[in-house]
């Protein structure tokens, strides 16, 4: 289990103090898939180094299974060679002076293990990702995904307590990216990882991961299961980065129960959820996924849990496996995702509806709050 | 992260003691410390070496003896000496860089610039013009135009029946005159750069705007290139003011310069007061180096920012020569004749002339490889040639080992006070060679005399000398290389639970063997080939092969002095040659990329 608490991390630079981390607390529990996902610039690499050891922070506690990897407060930092951690880097790193084997065997070898361990080490690792013939390959012979695959296997050699993976698809092609993202998931299940993972692609972060945190500027937005993080954005910066979102300016009209009120936007009311208390006339912004607007030719069945606007339809655009519609409503245009199958043309008069749970209000200071 | 950004380790960090910072700063271990430490030591010794000559010129006796005068100073300029040093000193200056210039930026458009055939057999023979180190050169030439036994004067008072020679290679023409071509190699590869990164489509506007040819050049060519050409100027000109080989062997008693000067201070009969005087000179030498240095500077950072390279796999438009061609080759055949051939021809001839015969066309018949016959006894036997080994194998060892570490930790680590350490392995650069050599005689006074440590007069103190002379070169090598390695590559060792001397030896240096290997063969040519150092500094027991040419050469047998620097040359290059194909075979000379 790695926890982080209070990690903060600033770099002098030309311009002056920057701070990459800050003050960023999060737990991943054993043999879970954990992903900081962010915009490139977000300080998330900052934040893996950190754990890895190759940065020093300024402030903050990282524990490993209980035991203090670096604190700052008693000033313990145990070097990077020496905490057990296994990692993937963005470049892969495959040493080019050696062949796969000895790429692969290196932490053994530094480990001075016994040869005909090394031998079975490495091949368990080879055979994990599929690189079962190649030991006496040359490593610069290997394509970028068969690279990938030696970098993994060479972090997982020594059976790591963690596994760190800092963007590891991003020099991938689509296809090969989709397909490694198949793997990792299978080997860390398979070999019940506890892995950490840094990416700024929301779909490699929400199919790998238990767990994902959003970072932005150094700060943790938003913590929590992926599906939980899609469903409830807390703040305008999550809900535009992890999925798309119509976000609609709008006031606090009513509370009409437990968690659900009555905001007055540009499109009209809307009926739409909030995890927090929200006060009357507090301006929200309100998150409307593409997605979750049901565009229909006829009114449908209105009701206490979903709203029904009457819109225009502006443009269209086909994608293959959906097309995209902007609609006009009350002058603010949306934007709505619908099935491939042609539906409306421009000029259209056509009805959106959206279910109360898919309608979000989010705070607009959220992005500062954390 | 770019390497601009220095770390502060989050709290208040800039006011902390040094120390506390350091133990703050990223993943400094017990290895990098180490390193640390021996960069360390290395740096503190190349300044160590220069400020023993500022001590030594403000010391009324002995290095040791106790005392603080300026009477060296004042007696230095009262006796006038000094004046004379200076003006000869510069006029070398500016009369050898005005022949580079003559040779070297032709040479360099020719072979970058036009269509010119057999470009990398003109590249190899200007590379082998280092080889010839510049006392041979200053010897051939001496042989052809010397008014006594010059072969081009006998001919002529022979034929023309003429009762005086003509010509002289001594005095100070003959000194810019072999100065000049011997810097020249060093002009061109420093000019080189910029040639092959000259934009064609920036000539290519010029014309569309209706510039002809020579136009294009004298206004967009020239003043793109005009920043290297000065750097190489600022370069050559601190070498060529500071040089001590050629000076003594063609100027007279009467026409000082600043570096016989120094040597006749320390290497006459040997008091203390010279000693002092020698360090004036030393201290005036490192102070125009030093002050010359910050004009380099300049001069190489605007030429960084001109070196517009558009992008990767263009080819300069290169001139078509036309009938120009024969010119062209005309122009460096001139160059190696003058460089090399017609000096080694000379050296050649003399050597299978019989021993103290008069040089003469009559004398051609009297040819004999007599002299190679008793070259052995002339070298001294197996002592100096053992020396010579020593120097030229643990030179580049040291050297090359001290650069790496140094280099890393510039470039690598984190430690505090790197950039000094890369500060300090650039100073040699600029300080001449024969300086360095002083204040090592200096320090082996003084360390005999504080310790009683005996280092005076042995091969040891040949070899710092040469070291420290040579660091300067190898770290821009090791620089470059270790950069060139990704970050990530080091990284990937570190959480494979590998510590930084692991990483160094089992990651980098394998990475970059092939830079290191082709440092260390030019070293130990470049050093094969130095004199003034192993002269200054020699005693009966650390003779080498370039000392005893040298002696030879004073003590008037010209004969085996030429044989013996024939055979120096022919090894030389053998050496290169057969090493570079080694090399080739084992696949060290290799690019590998990751």
């Amino acid at each position: 289990m790695l926890e982080v608490t209070g990690l903060h991390k600033g770099f002098e630079t030309a311009d002056g103090r920057v701070t990459a981390v800050d003050d960023v607390t999060f737990t991943v529990a054993a043999g879970q898939a954990f992903t900081l996902l962010g915009p490139s610039g977000c300080g998330k690499t900052t934040a893996l180094r950190c754990i890895a050891g190759l940065e020093r922070p300024g402030a903050g506690v990282i524990a490993l299974d209980g035991a203090e990897l670096f604190n700052a407060g008693t000033g313990t930092s145990v070097p990077p060679d020496r905490r057990g951690i296994g990692m993937v880097f963005q470049s892969y790193a495959i040493w080019p002076h050696m062949n796969v084997f000895d790429n692969v065997g290196f932490p053994l070898r530094i480990g001075r293990r016994p040869r005909a361990e090394i031998r079975d080490r490495v091949g368990w690792a080879l055979d994990m990702v599929q690189l079962g013939g190649f030991a006496e390959r040359d490593s610069t012979q290997l394509s970028g995904g068969q690279q990938q695959r030696l970098a993994v296997a060479r972090a997982l050699v020594q059976e790591p307590r963690l596994l760190l993976l800092d963007e590891p698809l991003s020099n991938l092609d689509a296809k090969l990216r989709e397909e490694m993202r198949e793997e990792l998931k299978r080997l860390q299940s398979a070999l019940d990882l506890t892995m950490l993972y840094v990416t700024h692609d929301q779909s490699e972060a929400i199919v790998l991961s238990d767990r994902i945190a959003v970072m932005n500027k150094g700060r943790i937005l938003q913590e929590g299961p992926p599906r939980e993080v899609y469903a409830r954005p807390r703040s305008p910066f999550v809900a535009g980065f992890v999925g798309s979102s119509n976000l609609l300016e709008g006031v606090v009209a009513d509370r009409l129960g437990e968690g659900r009120f009555r905001i007055e936007t540009e499109c009209g009311p809307v009926s739409a959820t909030s995890d927090e208390a929200l006060g009357r006339d507090e301006g929200v912004l309100v998150s409307l996924r593409p997605e979750l607007i049901h565009l229909t030719a006829s009114p449908p069945a209105g009701g206490a849990d979903a709203t029904v606007w009457e819109v225009t339809v502006e443009g269209s655009t086909f994608f293959g496996d959906s097309t995209y519609y902007d609609v006009t409503c009350g002058g603010r245009s949306l934007r709505v995702r619908a099935g491939p199958q042609a539906g409306f043309d421009p000029g259209n008069r056509a009805f959106a509806a959206i279910a109360t749970d898919d309608c979000v209000c989010v705070r607009t200071g959220g992005d500062d709050d954390g | 992260m770019g390497r601009s950004i220095v770390e502060t380790g989050g709290g208040a960090g800039l006011r902390r003691p040094l120390l506390a910072r350091a133990r703050d700063i990223g993943v400094v271990d017990a290895g990098e410390w180490s390193l640390g430490i021996v960069a360390g030591v290395v740096a503190l010794f190349i300044l160590l070496l220069m400020a023993i000559v500022v001590w030594m010129s403000t010391l009324p006796g002995l290095p040791g003896d106790p005392g603080f005068t300026l009477e060296n100073y004042a007696d230095v300029f009262e006796d006038g000496v000094i004046f004379d040093a200076l003006i000869n000193s510069f006029l070398i200056g500016i009369g050898t860089v005005a022949v580079n210039i003559v040779f070297a930026v032709p040479l360099a458009w020719l072979v970058h610039r036009t269509d010119m055939r057999g470009k990398s057999l003109v590249v190899t023979l200007v590379a082998i013009s280092i080889l010839i180190p510049g006392f041979l050169k200053a010897m051939g030439w001496i042989l052809m135009l010397s008014p006594d036994i010059g072969l081009l004067n006998s001919l002529y008072v022979e034929i023309a029946g003429a009762a005086e020679a003509p010509f002289t290679i001594y005095g100070i023409g003959g000194v810019v005159f072999i100065q000049g071509l011997m810097l020249t190699p060093a002009m061109f590869f420093l000019i080189s750069g910029s040639m092959i990164a000259l934009d064609p489509a920036l000539e290519e506007a010029a014309q569309m705007s209706g510039a002809n040819r020579w136009l294009t050049i004298a206004r967009v060519s020239f003043p793109l290139i005009r920043p290297a050409v000065i750097a190489g100027l600022i370069y050559n000109f601190m070498t060529a003011v500071t040089l001590y080989e050629i000076a003594a062997l063609l100027l007279d008693e009467d026409t000082a310069v600043l570096s016989t000067e120094l040597f006749l201070y320390v290497r006459s009969a040997g008091g203390s007061i010279e000693l002092g005087y020698a360090a004036v000179y030393g201290v005036i030498m490192m102070a125009f180096a030093i002050f010359a240095l910050w004009f380099y500077g300049r001069a190489i950072r605007k030429a960084h920012r001109f070196a517009v390279v558009t992008g990767k796999g263009y080819r300069p438009g290169l001139v078509d020569l036309g009938r120009w061609r024969w010119a062209a080759v005309g122009f460096v055949a001139f160059y190696v004749a003058l460089s090399e051939l017609l000096p080694l021809a000379m050296l050649v001839w003399m050597s299978l002339l019989p021993a103290l015969t008069q040089f003469s066309v009559s004398a051609l018949g009297a040819i004999s490889f007599a002299t190679y016959g008793g070259l052995w006894g002339q070298l001294g036997g197996w002592e100096p040639l053992v020396n010579t080994i020593v120097m030229i194998t643990a030179t580049p060892a040291l050297v090359v080992g001290f650069s790496l570490v140094m280099s890393y930790v510039t470039v690598r680590s984190r430690l505090p006070g790197r950039q000094l350490i890369d500060t300090a392995a650039m100073l040699p650069h600029v300080i001449p060679g024969i300086a360095f050599a002083f204040a090592l005689i200096v320090f082996g006074i003084a360390l005999s005399r504080f310790t009683g440590l005996q280092l005076s007069g042995t091969m040891a103190m040949i070899v710092a000398a040469l070291v420290v002379y040579r660091i300067p070169y190898c770290t821009r090598v090791t620089n470059a290389a270790l950069l060139q390695i990704h970050a990530e590559i080091e990284e990937a060792a570190r959480m494979c639970g590998a510590n930084t001397i692991q990483i160094l030896l089992r990651i980098a240096v394998p990475l970059i063997k092939s830079s290191l290997a082709y440092a260390a063969l030019w070293i130990a040519l470049l050093v094969l080939r130095e004199v003034t150092i192993p002269l200054m500094l020699a005693s009966p027991s650390n003779i080498v092969l370039s000392v005893r040419i040298w002696t030879l050469w004073e003590t008037g047998q010209y004969g085996a002095a030429s044989a013996l620097g024939v055979v120096m040359f022919t090894v030389s290059g053998a050496v290169l040659l057969i090493v570079q194909r080694v090399f080739r075979a084992q696949g060290l000379f290799e690019t590998r990329s990751n």
